[in-house]
């Protein structure tokens, strides 16, 4: 048991903000903190060492492999793979595979067919459900009724995130620090963080 | 909590369940830890407390 930082590797488009905040409420409501390679403001060389380093300073992993469409995504599968290094090196970190459909991860990434994926259905709602099906916390375990609840007012509170950060998307530095900020501050109303 | 949809739908085949030995038991941080941790600053904290109050205020002042 420990205190845990956990690392999301997901595609950075719009049209995956109700999954992001899914995923964001859910880690919350479990008592840890979500981290993405948005915070690393380096695009130069000095990038790939901070990768690691976030990476490897979280105790676990999500990758969702879901985007396999054009334009085609090769971020996602490229940090799983530092994460497959990270787990060989260092056994304590726990690596998941997240996917829209089910088994076709065993065609995009036979490599990986030892790992179950966790299928979300592009659904804001079972992302929630998979995700908490392999997370657990020591005291005061969410139910999946107090995580959705912290989700819809997170996605209620979504568009004034974006209007304060002059911003369309979610995926910026500051738009993401202020989605986890305010996490943290409903779950702390809500009782699910003291 | 082990709830999970999978194999819900329309697909035929269920989707392989996570297995049990995955599940991780998280120590949880208090929010304090959390804020800590993120680098959260005090306009971080201001900033979240006036949308939860947006969020929060009835409907009909809304």
């Amino acid at each position: 048991m420990k205190k845990e930082q956990i690392f999301l590797n997901v595609p950075y488009d719009r049209s995956y903000e109700g999954l992001l905040v899914s995923l964001v409420a859910t880690v919350v409501a479990h008592g840890a903190i979500p981290r993405m390679t948005l915070e690393i403001p380096d695009q130069g060389r000095g990038r790939m060492p901070k990768l690691y380093q976030l990476l490897s300073s979280c105790d676990s992993s999500f990758h969702d492999l879901s985007r396999v469409g054009t334009p085609v995504r090769f971020n996602m599968p490229f940090e799983l793979g530092l994460a497959v290094a990270l787990q060989i090196q260092s056994k304590d970190h726990k690596l998941h595979v997240l996917e829209k459909e089910p088994f076709r991860v065993q065609r995009t990434l036979s490599d990986i067919n030892h790992i179950d994926a966790l299928i979300h259905h592009n659904s804001p709602r079972s992302m929630i459900a998979v995700v908490s099906g392999v997370l657990s916390r020591t005291t005061n375990v969410p139910t999946l009724l107090e995580i959705q609840t912290l989700q819809k007012l997170l996605m209620a509170g979504v568009v004034r995130l974006k209007s304060d950060n002059l911003t369309k998307s979610l995926f910026t530095v500051h738009a993401f620090k202020d989605l986890v900020a305010l996490a943290i501050f409903e779950a702390q109303k809500m009782d699910l963080v003291s | 909590m082990a709830t999970s949809t999978q194999g819900k739908g329309s697909d035929k085949k269920a989707a392989p369940k996570p297995s049990r030995r995955n599940v991780h038991v998280i120590e949880p941080m208090t929010a304090a830890e959390m804020w800590k941790a993120l680098g959260l600053t005090e306009e971080h904290r201001k900033r979240a407390a006036r949308i939860s109050k947006e969020l929060h205020r009835p409907a009909s002042k809304k």
